[in-house]
């Protein structure tokens, strides 16, 4: 006989899968099945999808280079101020994406920003500009996931390895990093799909160009933009569609094991 | 050989001071304190994962204090054994192996090695997940000698085994440690296992080394109320100085109203206080004698409160009858010529005065003892 406590928890799972249906069957039931078939075939969303794919993970792989040493870093060094800095690191994780995408403008307008901008490359209504917004916003969801992950791990087996001869690069690199796995591959797959779906930074740094910066989100907005509410919904299946075969693709290629 | 030289060093709220070891070439070399008493620190701090705010470590002559841990040449087995959960048990094993050597070096080190400790059979398992505590401990172990360390450092490494498997350890361990001639640090809270393993041990309460010295001398002599207690001198009284015995070289104490003769402290005041330890098992139960005709030295009467039994003996909590707020614990062997102990029951017990420890609450604090390996 089931507890309460279990009960609880059955009614928390069957209202978690009732919600995402509702969701899902809104949007079929309203374009019916063949629809994001049909927008398949046109090359403006392929092209959208092409896009929406490179960025994001160009984005998500650049924030992860970053995001691991430092949210290793952050796991094993004790020093005063480490949670505020900690919390300053995430700031765009809690920073409303336009107001995101509204700071990387003005740090292209001024400064080091604008010389690079002049002299190195273009990112304001560039797909650099795209990449970047999009790394900002997987970089401190990347960080904050490998930073629980070092953290859960014993220094312990660090030490060990370094009596057994090992550089602090070497226990890092065969001791600490296989065991961070299963949370490189989380942080990774959430951040490609935060940043395959980000909207509001992309757009407000790299505008809403038809055809040159036109990622999904955009292609929906467009859509919206232009009372063209079937494609738009269309291109949301789509777009679902797109992220979920990316996550299981990234999610077989990296699976977690059990260790 | 391994020294230790006024190594000190603070964590949090927790501090080691002035700490000074020797650690002979090819002695085993046990440190016994209570949980909390900063052995793992210790042990950190000499092998470098730590670094001492004041203080030396010299191996060979060497200081090695600023060396990083990968240079020191030691192994480590701590605690939780440190496994790496990623690797099967032959490449946990050789792990230190294969960095620099040869492969077909790598396997002749590994299957010795695990031959030695009975493993050979484990090395094709891919996971150390599904492993026993022994087992464990022994991969452990084994990944530790692989590396073919100066010495080797253990951190409690029998602590979750039953005791039969820790004598089989203890054993095998021993064995390894004449065929590798290896220096060995161990740290423990368990002083049986100092007395088994340790050439010699050193005392360590609070982040300090009270004592130094052979097993047998530690225990037959501990220097401080706080090495006795650590050391299971069950009874421990509070007890002044009265004067001169009836034989020569002897004294009388005054404990739990009871005028307990011992050997003399000379130079002792008389009101001195002190403390008077005696071992339960030490403490002798007159059979045959009525209660109450106690003429001999260190015969007392007392009265039986509690019996606790214990695996083959069982332990009298009992009262003098002098002065009931006193307790005493003596230790008899079940089927003790056939007495039977029952609460409330009086019976005469004897302090034999050879296995009184005295130790004197005014004097300053304990130093270390050091003694020479013998």
């Amino acid at each position: 006989m089931r507890s309460w406590f279990e009960g609880v928890l059955l009614v928390a799972v069957g209202v978690s899968v009732s919600l995402m249906l509702f969701l899902i069957a809104a949007q079929v039931s309203y374009t019916g099945a063949a629809a994001p078939f049909s927008v398949l075939a046109q090359g403006d969303v392929l092209q959208a999808i092409r896009l929406s794919v490179v960025t994001a993970s160009v984005a998500a792989l650049l924030a992860l280079v970053l995001a691991l040493p430092t949210g290793y870093a952050l796991a094993r060094w004790e020093f005063p101020g480490r949670s505020a800095l900690e919390c300053f690191l995430v700031i765009p994780t809690i920073m409303s994406p336009m107001a995101l995408g509204v700071a990387l403008i003005l740090m292209f307008r001024s400064g080091p920003g604008q010389w690079v901008e002049d002299h190195l490359l273009r990112f304001v209504f560039e797909v650099p500009g795209m990449i970047l917004a999009q790394f900002f916003v997987a970089f401190a969801l990347e960080v904050l996931i490998l930073r629980a992950t070092f953290s859960s791990q014993s220094p312990r087996l660090e030490h060990v390895a370094r009596l057994l001869g090992c550089t602090p690069w070497q226990a890092f690199r065969r001791v600490s990093l296989p065991l961070a796995r299963n949370g490189v591959l989380a942080a990774f797959v959430l951040g490609w799909a935060r940043s395959i779906g980000d909207f509001g930074a992309t757009s407000t740094i790299a505008g809403a160009v038809k055809g040159k910066t036109e990622t999904m989100p955009i292609s929906i907005y467009l859509s919206l933009a232009t009372v063209s509410l079937d494609r738009a919904v269309a291109l949301s299946i789509v777009l679902t569609i797109v992220s979920l075969v990316g996550y299981l693709a990234v999610y077989l290629v990296l699976r977690p094991r059990s260790t | 050989m391994i020294e230790i030289r006024e190594l000190g060093l603070r964590r949090g709220g927790f501090s080691l001071a002035g700490i000074d070891l020797k650690v002979e070439q090819g002695e085993c070399f046990v440190v016994v304190g209570p949980s909390g008493a900063g052995k793992t620190l210790l042990v950190e701090s000499v092998l470098g994962v730590h670094q001492p705010d004041t203080g030396r470590v010299l191996v060979d002559g060497q200081d090695v204090t600023r060396q990083p841990p990968e240079q020191r040449g030691f192994s480590y087995v701590p605690q939780d054994l440190a496994l790496f959960p990623h690797l099967g048990v032959h490449d946990n094993i050789a792990f230190a192996r294969q960095r620099r050597l040869p492969r077909v070096d790598v396997e002749r080190t590994v299957s010795e090695v695990a031959g030695w400790l009975g493993i050979d059979n484990l090395l094709a398992r891919r996971s150390i997940g599904n492993l026993s505590g022994g087992e464990k401990q022994r991969v452990a172990l084994a990944r530790a000698l692989v590396a073919a360390p100066r010495a080797l450092f253990l951190d409690e490494p029998f602590n979750s085994l039953d005791s039969a498997l820790r004598v089989e350890l203890y054993r095998e361990l021993g064995e390894l440690r004449r065929r590798m001639r290896l220096t060995t640090m161990l740290v423990t809270h368990d002083h049986d296992e100092a007395f088994v393993l340790g050439d010699r041990m050193a005392v360590m309460i609070d982040g300090r080394i009270l004592q130094v010295g052979a097993p047998d001398e530690v225990y037959r002599h501990p220097a401080t109320v706080d090495v006795a207690r650590l050391l299971l001198v069950e009874n421990l009284l509070r007890a002044e100085y009265v004067g001169p015995g009836r034989v020569a070289g002897t004294a009388f104490y005054r404990a739990a109203g009871m005028d307990i003769q011992g050997q003399a402290r000379p130079g002792c005041p008389a009101g001195r206080r002190l403390r008077l330890g005696i071992r339960a098992h030490h403490i002798r139960v007159c059979e045959g004698e009525r209660p109450g005709t106690n003429e001999h030295a260190n015969r007392f009467t007392v009265q039986i409160r509690r019996v606790a039994p214990r695996a083959g003996r069982r332990v009298l909590e009992v009262v003098p009858t002098s002065f009931p707020n006193q307790i005493l614990h003596v230790a008899v062997s079940d089927g003790n010529n056939g007495m039977h102990y029952e609460e409330a029951a009086t019976l005469t017990v004897e302090l034999p005065p050879e296995h009184l420890l005295l130790f004197d609450e005014e004097a300053a604090p304990e130093v270390p003892v050091s003694r020479e390996p013998q």
